[in-house]
């Protein structure tokens, strides 16, 4: 069975594709500026094109029995994998004030796919699914609730596809290893404290802007930074939202955009402030997920930065006492491996549905 | 967010070149607007506006719907211009000639520069796939230049309410260079009516009426820059025996000043310059013109344009202050200097009359507007798309805030 995975960002999308096996994927590309230059209806196609080429060298044809993409939010509405269906799509569309940047763009490109992969079932993952099991001490913040219904205000993370996966991993090599610290280190890193496959603590908010620096965004202010911006210099909404989400973090701090690799080898001086200063935010984070959960058996490094967990668990380890002296890296497939899963889960649930899926497109999990 | 907007706004300049340049081509001289208010509600359709017609006064209107019905905003532009005088014009004022990034052409700078830039800030907010709180609309009014804004009037009045929308807040694509203007003087027209049994004596009163207000207006217009009053010579109506004469007199309204008031200061003035002439009666007033429309509805409309002024720090001018900033835009606040009397905007319709915050944002220069060789500079087309654009997300968009780091 081919599956073709998508994860899409405002600034680009990226695509695999993996066979039966749940190994590499056999090939794999980006669009970069998607939203700024693509015709949205084509890139299908052009994804297509860039499997089909890629396969003719392994002497190989390429088809998809599944499309699978990530969606950043809507985990209130869509607890598990869903199919892309007329139903889930007016779901999302009720929920676009939310996550406006991401959801109408998402839309948009579901549709393409179902038209240019027609038959092909389309499931959706949501990264914030995970996150409607946080407890609700966790989920809420400390104002009335009333109002925080009102405009949906609740924490939720925004990785929690990998944080899942981080679980899942090192509770399936080690049954007792079950108080996880999860650190996706993404463009906008994230720590959750998972314990027993639930979230119990997560350094992301109501939107991906709370918790910990990142290479653009400022992570935790104080609120109050937010009216003094307004009251003192007279800046609207989004002149202060370009500021604290455009230019903080890494960028804000050094003057220059740079990744976290970068940032973990530079010898630059502002470089090496903004490098304490996120080690420091990650340690205290780190420790509020101990606290959290009353201990930690293990801490799993994830996302596309992954390597630089090793750095950051030595500074972990150096602060923090009886911390595990081993790390875990998660392998780079999580977007297929929760989908099967997903899917499967799916499946068992609804028979009727699982059927008509395996007779259309001649697959089963 | 402004990102996508600007890569998308780039993406669109050819098309809006093409279309610009077009709508120049096709000749909208008042009340003859027919063909270019089609070719307007075909291109919104084009765009994917939700709704795009042409409503009872002839006015190409188009509609991007939001979630909720508030709040509302209106892009206004004319589609007419005056009457060029093809003599004065170095080249044809209809072929919409391109040269070094100027397109020329009647109405190039009043104010289709503006309406396209509108149309197509429409368009970029669709494309930039940017979901809208409250509604657009966007309103290619017919009859501003010689009909005192009936087709705006119409439009505020009937069009909007019978599909269900009230427009929270107005910008105007007329020429502001792309400075956020909020307002301008007003004008009135009028007509001294001398009357009197002997032709002699009527010619006597014009003559003195004449002479005396003329030496008013030009010391007014030597005190004051722009032009303060235009006095017109009296015309002898040749039907009464020459019993009768009219003149005609364009007056500066400042916003201290209504039409009213200058009927009253006028009657006063003339009665003391005639009060020798016993056989003679003079009477001012407003003057009145019927308008046939080009799909052929009637309108009695006065020569009246008041002074109209937004508050520069009402909700309107902040948050459209704030949007541009946040777009990296250029900010620049002011007001029309109308350099000519007989100018204006549908600004004192919009805010005097039916009480909607109004501000003008467009492409054109206030300079060329009226003048022989109208251009307008295409660069500023585009730069004017993603500031409206800009404006109108932050009045009536969802807003986007927390979301838009670049990955997340």
């Amino acid at each position: 069975m081919n599956i073709v995975t998508i994860s899409q960002n405002i600034s680009k999308i990226e695509f695999a594709l993996f066979d039966g096996s749940c190994g590499e994927p056999v090939s794999k590309g980006e669009l970069k500026n998607w939203m700024n230059h693509e015709i949205i209806g084509g890139i299908p196609g052009k994804i297509a094109t860039h499997f089909s080429k890629s396969l003719r060298k392994q002497e190989k044809t390429f088809s998809a029995n599944l499309v699978c993409i990530r969606v950043a939010y809507g985990g209130q509405e869509f607890k598990s994998p869903e199919i892309a269906t007329a139903r889930s799509l007016e779901k999302l569309k009720k929920i676009e004030n939310a996550a406006p940047m991401h959801i109408p763009a998402l839309i948009e490109l579901i549709g393409a796919f179902k038209n240019y992969f027609r038959g092909t079932p389309i499931a959706l993952v949501f990264e914030t699914s995970f996150f409607t099991r946080l407890p609700e001490r966790e989920r809420n913040y400390a104002i009335n609730p009333g109002l925080a219904k009102e405009i949906s205000l609740q924490r939720f993370g925004y990785h929690g596809i990998f944080h899942e996966r981080a679980y899942e991993y090192c509770h399936e090599k080690d049954k007792r290893l079950s108080r996880i610290i999860s650190v996706c280190l993404e463009p906008v890193p994230e720590i959750c404290a998972v314990m027993g496959g639930s979230p119990v603590m997560v350094t992301g908010g109501a939107t991906p802007l709370e918790g910990l620096p990142g290479e653009t965004t400022c992570g935790d202010i104080d609120p109050l930074i937010i009216l003094s911006l307004s009251e003192n210099l007279g800046w609207g909404p989004e002149e202060i939202n370009n500021a604290i989400s455009r230019k903080s973090g890494i960028y804000g701090l050094t003057g220059r955009k740079m990744d976290f690799t970068e940032l973990f080898s530079s010898a630059d001086p502002d470089a090496i402030f903004a490098r304490r200063l996120i080690l420091y935010r990650m340690l205290l984070a780190t420790g509020s997920a101990i606290a959290a959960m009353g201990g930690l058996d293990a801490i799993v490094f994830s996302g596309r930065y992954r390597e630089i967990g090793g750095q950051i668990h030595g500074y972990l380890s150096s602060k923090l006492g009886k911390f595990p002296e081993k790390h875990e890296i998660l392998p780079d497939q999580l977007l297929k491996l929760t989908t099967c899963s997903g899917m499967l889960a799916m499946l068992k649930k609804d028979r009727t549905h699982s059927q008509k899926i395996s007779l259309d497109n001649g697959y089963s999990f | 967010m402004y990102w996508i907007m600007k890569a998308k706004n780039e993406a669109m300049k050819d098309e809006v070149k093409d279309f610009t340049q077009e709508l120049v081509r096709i000749t909208s001289i008042s009340l003859d607007e027919k063909k270019a208010a089609e070719f307007i509600c075909g291109k919104m359709k084009e765009l994917g506006y939700d709704d795009s017609f042409i409503d009872d006064a002839g006015n190409a209107v188009g509609v991007i719907r939001g979630r909720e019905s508030e709040p509302a905003v209106m892009l206004n532009s004319h589609i007419d211009t005056i009457a060029p005088d093809e003599e004065k014009w170095s080249m044809s004022p209809f072929r919409g000639i391109i040269e070094n990034g100027k397109l020329f052409g009647a109405g190039a700078s009043d104010c289709k520069g503006g309406l396209a830039a509108q149309i197509y800030a429409g368009a970029l907010l669709k494309r930039s796939l940017l979901p809208m709180r409250g509604h657009l609309v966007v309103a290619a009014t017919v009859a501003e230049e010689n009909g005192c804004s009936v087709g705006l009037k119409k439009l505020v009045s009937s069009t909007l309410p019978s599909i269900g929308i009230k427009a929270d807040y107005a910008i105007l694509g007329e020429p502001t260079g792309n400075g956020l203007y909020y307002g301008h003087d007003g004008w009135v027209e009028l007509n001294i009516h001398i009357e009197g049994v002997n032709p002699f004596h009527v010619s006597d009163a014009a003559r003195n009426i004449n002479t005396d207000l003329s030496l008013v207006s030009t010391i007014r217009n030597t005190m004051n820059t722009p032009e303060e009053m235009n006095i017109g010579h009296p015309v002898f109506n040749d039907d009464s025996g020459f019993r009768s004469a009219d003149m005609r007199i364009s007056k500066r309204l400042s916003s201290a000043e209504s039409p009213e008031g200058v009927v009253s200061w006028l009657n006063h003035e003339v009665a003391v310059l005639t009060q020798n002439e016993k056989n003679v009666a003079v009477e001012v007033a407003v003057i009145s013109e019927n308008q046939k429309m080009y799909n052929g509805s009637r309108s009695v409309v006065k020569r009246v344009a008041n002074s109209w002024q937004t508050d520069p720090y009402s909700p309107l001018m902040q948050r459209a202050r704030q949007s541009l900033s946040a777009a990296e835009c250029e900010v620049r606040t002011g007001k029309w200097t109308l350099g000519k009397l007989g100018m204006g905007t549908a600004g004192s319709v919009l805010l005097n009359e039916y009480k909607i915050p109004v501000i003008g944002y467009g492409p054109g220069s206030e300079d060329c507007a009226h003048c022989a060789d109208e251009y307008v500079v295409l660069d500023r087309i585009y730069e004017s798309i993603y500031g409206t654009a800009s404006i109108v997300h932050g009045l009536a968009g969802i807003p986007v805030c927390g979301w838009t780091s670049d990955e997340i």
